[in-house]
């Protein structure tokens, strides 16, 4: 088991370049090579669910800004750490994102991402997703799907910077897309 | 000294269990039949949340653990599988909590069935599920209240956010009369208003719209979001200047730490509810 998505997508880049090393032994690194190669390196993988005694994480990469290292972390709603945008601009931000890549997904339920927020702002790489139907059971939805709304999560960049008693604290949020027949209709909290 | 303790504790074990067993020899009721004791409930009640889970943070361990002793002691306390559900609900934890929460309906839908409509209706935006909540609890319990509100109130909302805007108007129409009361002079809630106001203006119904939104502004003049749907009717009727106006008071008020005013605003936005972005947004427009 990886435990780390990041290291996981250098070995499937990995894995693409050996399987291209024969090709490359045969003909000079010419300029089309080079550039295949690095397309691949692009090229999105797929969503890998790393299941952990408590939940799957996306991602399980910790990393720590040294000038957040001593603060609290609280929960978000100690301090009004809900993304400043309402539910219908993300709703419309997300459906937008989805439509840039012209795959179609199916299903209704809930797909939540809880991660933290440091204390300059930066939500943190380890992420835990949680799935269920629309009626509140637990299932799975296509990876890519996940792995679309992830990546539109990534996109987001405006998390407030809060502070509590006079001082910068990181905080523990989370961000629901809840989905009708594989549409965003409504973005939580 | 210390050596004793656990030659003691030894002596003790048996000892305990030879009064239990005397205790079920003379009779005590048995657990289930304590369990349907309002008073034995109340005193587990107290004893793992009141003086349990209530101390600590519901985002300690201990919280689910002092709900997890309550319900082992006795499985038919509703309040318990409620409590367990709250913090996960606010953490959207949906899986877990919703067994609990529907856990609870079953025991008492009297109590927490209303609870499950707004958990929906606001939490989780399941408006069709929270409509049936609140439609089968009215039947229990009419003219009950939820979360400061008549269950109109939230059906109202639910109607709006389903598109089905007369339905909504109709809804909040009834949430009005209820808090008016017999002798209709009672105040009306100022969401009440605002979302009458916003249903008006989706059913293009500029002047009702801004009557509602205006009356709302009069109870709570900085609250952001009549302005701000107070403002968009002005811009479709051409009036920038009121527009503008009553998008510069929205702002200020966000800015300001204004907000809707409902209790669970913290944890969950409200159907409709803006930021300081969609407000920029509509200035820019408006600016050109």
């Amino acid at each position: 088991m990886l435990r780390y998505y990041g290291l996981n997508l250098s070995l499937q880049l990995l894995r693409r370049i050996e399987a291209l090393l024969p090709m490359l032994k045969k003909r000079k690194r010419n300029a089309s090579t080079m550039f295949s190669l690095l397309l691949l390196s692009y090229l999105p993988a797929h969503a890998q669910y790393l299941p952990f005694h408590e939940g799957e994480y996306l991602d399980t990469t910790t990393t720590r800004n040294p000038a957040c290292a001593k603060t609290m972390t609280l929960p978000y709603f100690a301090m009004d750490g809900k993304y400043p945008r309402s539910s219908a601009t993300l709703v419309r931000e997300a459906t937008a994102f989805l439509q840039r890549g012209s795959r179609k997904f199916n299903g209704s339920g809930y797909i939540t991402f809880r991660f933290v927020v440091d204390c300059a702002g930066y939500r943190q790489p380890m992420t835990q997703v949680l799935q269920t139907d629309a009626s509140y059971a637990a299932i799975h939805f296509r990876p890519e799907l996940v792995q679309e709304l992830y990546a539109f999560l990534k996109t987001l960049k405006d998390w407030r910077m809060v502070t509590y008693s006079g001082h910068a604290v990181s905080y523990f949020t989370y961000l629901t897309f809840k989905l009708t027949d594989g549409k965003v209709v409504a973005v939580i909290p | 000294m210390e050596k004793w303790w656990p030659l003691f504790l030894s002596l003790l074990a048996p000892a305990c269990r030879g009064y239990g067993q005397a205790l079920a020899a003379a009779g005590s009721p048995p657990l289930a039949a304590a369990c349907g004791s309002k008073a034995y409930q109340d005193t587990l009640v107290a004893r793992y949340l009141d003086r349990g889970a209530h101390r600590v943070s519901y985002l300690s361990p201990q919280w689910g653990q002092y709900c997890d002793s309550l319900i082992a002691a006795c499985p038919n306390i509703a309040y318990a599988y409620q409590q367990k559900a709250m913090p996960l609900i606010k953490c959207g934890d949906y899986a877990q909590a919703f067994p609990l929460v529907d856990k609870a309906v079953a025991l008492d839908a009297n109590r927490w069935m209303a609870y499950r409509g707004f958990l929906k209706c606001i939490f989780t935006k399941d408006y069709t599920g929270a409509l049936a909540d609140f439609q089968r609890v009215a039947k229990l319990k009419p003219n009950g209240r939820e979360m400061d509100h008549t269950y109109p109130f939230f059906e109202g909302i639910c109607e709006l956010e389903l598109g089905h805007y007369q339905r909504a108007e109709t809804a909040l129409a009834q949430d009005m009369a209820l808090q008016r009361g017999p002798d209709g002079q009672g105040p009306v809630h100022f969401n009440t208003l605002f979302y009458a106001g916003v249903a008006a203006a989706r059913l293009k119904q500029s002047t009702q719209a801004q009557f509602y939104l205006q009356q709302c502004l009069k109870a709570y003049p900085q609250h952001p979001e009549a302005n701000y749907y107070l403002a968009l009717t002005y811009q479709a009727q051409g009036q920038s200047a009121l527009a503008r106006q009553h998008l510069e008071a929205a702002q200020r008020a966000l800015i300001g730490g204004y907000r809707l005013n409902e209790d669970n605003i913290f944890y969950a936005n409200y159907p409709e509810q803006i930021t300081e972005f969609e407000v920029t947004q509509a200035l820019k427009e408006i600016n050109g």
